[in-house]
């Protein structure tokens, strides 16, 4: 036990569901928080922490990730595994099985974790004698995270879906294990089809520790999300970061902080705001207003649009006059409302917005879906639809 | 055609080279050895296969040694057997040498020593070149005169490396075949290719031909032919070397295939302005190309198919261009004067008959300019100028992003000369940099909705798969049939569409899939194509953006792209075959990054 922890498996083979459609072509650990995928961030601070080999559990459009990670860290020793059948998270762990050789951080690809939490759970783990230790943090929403029932720094219960907490630790979704886990996974009763890797703390055979964290833990878990965390960290970093291939017009205006990726093209009297990521070759025309908005790869904004608290997926076309006016929007997640949420619009993968169309608080654009011009768009518009009004 | 490495400095070398030799497998498999030296001598092993085949026998039976020396054989003199792989020594195993070249006097050599009473082991023409330092080394010579000595004797194209007797160095050379040094701390390397160590140094020197190289644990030298110090820079590589690990695909192919949309962003990165429709090469001062009269793209196999591609678009705008097989281009000997542009198109930089094409045009007087994938290789110090297509390294033999990226840059090229040469853009400049811009995010989206496997499914254990384009479509076709015979071994052609009912239509059966590809220029006259091997029970695959048109209605089957200008589209068609030959050959369980008697980069004519 005295060995320093140098693996860790990410998983990151989960579809995010609730980010659809950003989630259509992609998989969740590769959507843009400040114009670097989220698993990015994990990645660095596993790194920062001593780890020198990640498990990367892919699934869900595997080859996005591995593409890219492998260009982002060529040096780095880095396996995938694939999970093939989406049988939740415990299923997703349990695929590194063999691929991992001691006790080893797990986490997931979709949160932003500071280093400063890994190397806690680290230590906490090395100072007592679980055989897992688990990352807890103080959350206002526990009702939407797993919900930790824990005493004197030991776990005894993680509910993935209390409704009435009392509780208000939650976990974070990073873990220290030792090999044992994987044991102790296949012992798990499915649970409406997915094996729950929170329900592990049940079936290991020694005491589970718990570890209070305060650092930078954010969950862009939902559409809203992905534009807070992406403020919080452009906040934290205070200056803009515009590529040098970029071309802002004169009489354009960049407000700091943003974020403007290569080859980027900012079109005369255009305005963007603070709090916005303009990722790789993004197209914004004359006198556009794009207020704390994330326009991914190859967006094309046409003229006079005006984006605000919106997502405008890779490939997407908004057409000339388009208004996102933003605000707050009551919106329907997998099922379950969610009101009064700062929220735009969301534009899917190649999705054509045509000119003068109103998206209202909440809309969202299926990936490929063609929104004919004018149209005054509520609520959703599916996949590969083309919609008239 | 081989990979050769060597290292000496690092604890131990074995497991440098053969993971070096691992690297530069995609250079040649028919056999790999290494050759180590440690206190007892020089232990060698070698063996028949792919290098896999090597680590299995170094494993069973380990060796060590402080430094040595490696290769990876595509054979060329004499037969794939465990006697002919390199590295070869001499009677008395106080030489070994690893060659990656073709020593043409070699017979002269080897009977001149047979004469002398030397025995030889093998059928190769490196064999010469122990037996040659050796007699040296018994009339006084130094080991380091002994192989300049020998090497003074030969003709020919060659990189050599060498471990003589107990000198604790590495000695090297090269005339007409790549060799690059590898500096780290305190450690040296010596390779055909930077993929061989750059997981150890970053820090390169290119040496040039002529060059001789002496490495010890202590430094290196390295001298001219009459053994004066030459000064030859350290270079820092800048592409990443992402690409020496497979990153989770089953292929290097599939691997290199998705890294398309990231590989083209760089390709255009900085270089073209949508707003003024305007290309900025920053290689060229303003007007360098005002002065030409006419192109000669010259290149073999998939990069000839760039070459074409590249002609089809200067011709189509005004300029005489003619795209030439590099090998043939010295046999035919095509006009050149001071006003040719002479582009010669080449991912490894080191394409022999290339080379040669380029040093003809230039003793003709032409300006050569070198479109290639890799830093400074061969051919960027035989011409006169070189555009980077900055693809990132390409493994698996089956070239397929550097395709792309060949003929991204080469549309590029062309706008800037119809800029150059005619003082205004071309009238759909604007239109063609707007569809370059976007054809990463095209070619995303082909990667993301593509059918091609179920097409591969669809038409597995068919005769023959033909393939067929007008205008740049019709170097497409040449590529898509490429790509699915090289990989997948089943019988392939492209035609010009138009030359379909010349000869090749006699081929077609129900049992043979046609793809066409459709480019938006000249489709109806591609669509009487389709039906004319419709009528002969022929099944056709379109490849076209087209959604719901004529194209459409009578394929069999569509392959979608993205809409696009006509120019561009052959290059995202291109994308879609080059699936169809990667699912068709991965069915027939085909070893698709090392196929049958090919090698990535062809070194030898």
């Amino acid at each position: 036990m005295n060995d320093r922890i140098t693996e860790a498996v990410v998983l990151a083979a989960g579809e995010g569901r609730r980010l659809r459609p950003l989630t259509t072509f992609q998989p969740k650990p590769m959507l843009p928080v400040a114009n670097r995928p989220v698993v990015e961030y994990v990645l660095d601070s596993l790194f920062e922490c001593g780890i020198e080999r990640v498990v990367v559990v892919v699934g869900h459009r595997a080859d996005r990730i591995q593409t890219h990670l492998s260009a982002t860290y060529p040096d780095a020793d880095i396996d995938f595994v694939q999970q093939d059948s989406r049988l939740g998270s415990g299923h997703a762990l349990l695929q590194a099985a063999g691929h991992v050789h001691g006790p080893f951080v797990a986490c997931n690809g979709d949160n932003v974790v500071d280093a400063d939490i890994v190397s806690k759970v680290l230590e906490r783990f090395s100072l007592t004698d679980s055989v897992a230790t688990i990352a807890v943090a103080q959350s206002d929403t526990p009702e939407e995270y797993g919900v930790v029932v824990e005493n004197d720094g030991r776990i005894s219960d993680i509910d993935e879906h209390a409704l009435d907490s009392d509780g208000y630790l939650i976990n974070a979704g990073v873990y220290v294990f030792d090999t044992t886990v994987f044991d102790a996974l296949r012992r798990i009763p499915p649970h409406d089809g997915e094996m729950r890797l929170p329900d592990v703390v049940h079936y290991l055979d020694s005491p589970v520790t718990s570890v209070l964290v305060n650092g930078n833990w954010l969950d862009p878990s939902h559409p809203w999300g992905l534009l807070s965390v992406t403020e919080s960290l452009l906040a934290r970093r205070h200056a803009s970061t515009v590529a040098d291939s970029a071309r802002i017009h004169d009489r354009a205006l960049v407000e700091e902080p943003v974020v403007v990726g290569e080859d980027c093209d900012i079109g005369p009297g255009a305005v963007v705001s603070a709090g916005s990521c303009l990722q790789n070759n993004v197209t914004v025309g004359a006198n556009s207003v794009v207020e704390r908005s994330i326009l991914s790869t190859d967006a094309r904004i046409g003229a006079g649009v005006v984006l605000r608290d919106s997502v405008v997926g890779p490939g997407a076309y908004v057409g000339d006059g388009v208004i996102s006016p933003g605000g707050q929007a009551d919106v329907i997640l997998e099922g379950r409302l969610y009101t009064d949420r700062c929220l735009g619009s969301i534009v899917g993968d190649r999705a054509e917005v045509g000119a003068n169309v109103t998206l209202t608080p909440g809309s969202r654009v299926g990936a490929e879906a063609v929104v004919g011009a004018g149209t005054v768009l509520h609520g959703d518009v599916r996949e590969r639809v083309e919609v008239t009004h | 055609m081989c990979g050769i490495t060597a290292c000496i400095g690092a604890n131990d070398s074995v497991d440098s080279l053969v993971d070096g030799l691992r690297r530069l497998e995609y250079r040649g498999y028919d056999s790999a050895g290494i050759a180590v030296k440690n206190g007892r001598g020089i232990s060698l092993t070698k063996r028949v296969g792919e290098v896999s085949e090597l680590v299995a026998a170094v494993e069973q039976d380990p060796i060590y040694g402080d430094y040595g020396i490696g290769h990876t054989r595509w054979a060329t003199h004499g037969g794939v057997t465990d006697g002919n792989a390199h590295p070869h020594t001499d009677e008395s195993e106080h030489v070994a040498v690893v060659h990656n070249g073709i020593i043409s006097n070699f017979q002269s050599l080897r009977s001149e020593l047979q004469a002398r009473g030397h025995s030889f082991s093998s059928e190769t023409d490196t064999e010469v070149v122990p037996h040659l330092i050796e007699e040296n080394l018994r009339d006084g010579a130094t080991p380091e005169e002994a192989f300049r000595a020998a090497v003074g004797s030969l003709s020919g194209s060659y990189a050599l490396a060498a471990i003589i007797e107990d000198e604790q160095a590495i000695f090297a050379t090269r005339s007409g075949s790549p060799l690059v040094l590898g500096v780290g701390d305190g450690e040296y390397y010596l390779a055909s290719d930077v993929p061989a160590f750059i997981q150890h140094t970053d820090r390169v020197v290119y040496l040039h031909d002529g060059d001789f190289v002496v490495t010890t644990p202590d430094g290196y030298d390295i001298t001219d032919s009459a053994g004066r110090p030459v000064d030859r820079p350290v270079e820092y590589i800048e592409w990443d070397p992402e690409t020496a690990t497979k990153g989770g695909y089953e292929h290097y192919m599939y691997k290199e295939i998705n890294e398309q949309p990231g590989a083209l962003r760089r390709t255009t990165q900085g270089r073209l302005n949508t707003h003024t429709g305007g290309v900025e090469l920053e290689e060229f001062s303003p007007d360098y190309f005002a002065d030409v009269e006419q192109v000669h793209l010259i290149a073999m196999g998939t990069s000839h198919h760039a070459g074409m591609y590249a002609a089809s678009l200067l011709n189509s705008r005004g300029i005489p261009a003619y795209a030439f097989m590099s090998g043939e281009y010295s046999v035919i000997k095509p006009p050149v004067t001071e006003d040719t542009l002479v582009v010669a198109v080449s991912q490894s930089g080191e394409t022999a008959d290339t080379l040669d094409a380029v040093r003809r045009a230039r003793a003709a007087g032409a300006r050569t300019l070198a479109v290639t994938n890799v830093v400074g290789s061969s051919i960027t110090r035989e011409c006169d100028d070189e555009l980077l297509i900055r693809a990132g390294p390409e493994i698996g033999v089956a070239a397929t992003k550097t395709f792309s990226s060949q003929v991204t840059a080469l549309t590029l090229l062309t706008e800037r000369l119809v800029e150059d040469m005619s003082g205004a853009k071309s009238g759909e400049a604007r239109d063609l940099m707007d569809a370059l811009s976007r054809l990463p995010g095209d070619v995303q989206e082909v990667l993301d909705t593509s059918t091609a496997r179920d097409i591969a499914i669809e038409y597995e254990g068919s005769d023959a798969f033909f393939f067929i384009g007008r205008g740049v479509a019709h170097p497409v076709a040449l590529e898509g049939a490429l790509k699915f015979k090289e990989i997948s071994y089943e019988h392939a052609e492209g035609f010009a569409a138009s030359e379909l009912k010349h000869g090749p239509l006699a081929l077609v059966t129900p049992l043979s899939p046609v793809f066409a590809i459709f480019t938006g220029h000249e489709d109806d006259a591609t669509l009487s194509n389709v039906k004319e091997v419709q009528a002969r029970g022929a099944p056709v695959v379109a490849v076209t953006s087209d959604r719901s048109g004529e194209v459409t209605e009578f394929a069999d089957h569509v392959l979608s792209i993205p809409d696009t200008h006509p120019d561009i589209a052959g290059a995202l068609a291109n994308v879609q075959l080059q699936l169809v030959a990667y699912h068709s050959a991965k069915l027939l369980e085909r070893p698709i990054d090392k196929p049958r008697n090919l090698a990535k980069c062809v070194t030898v004519e």
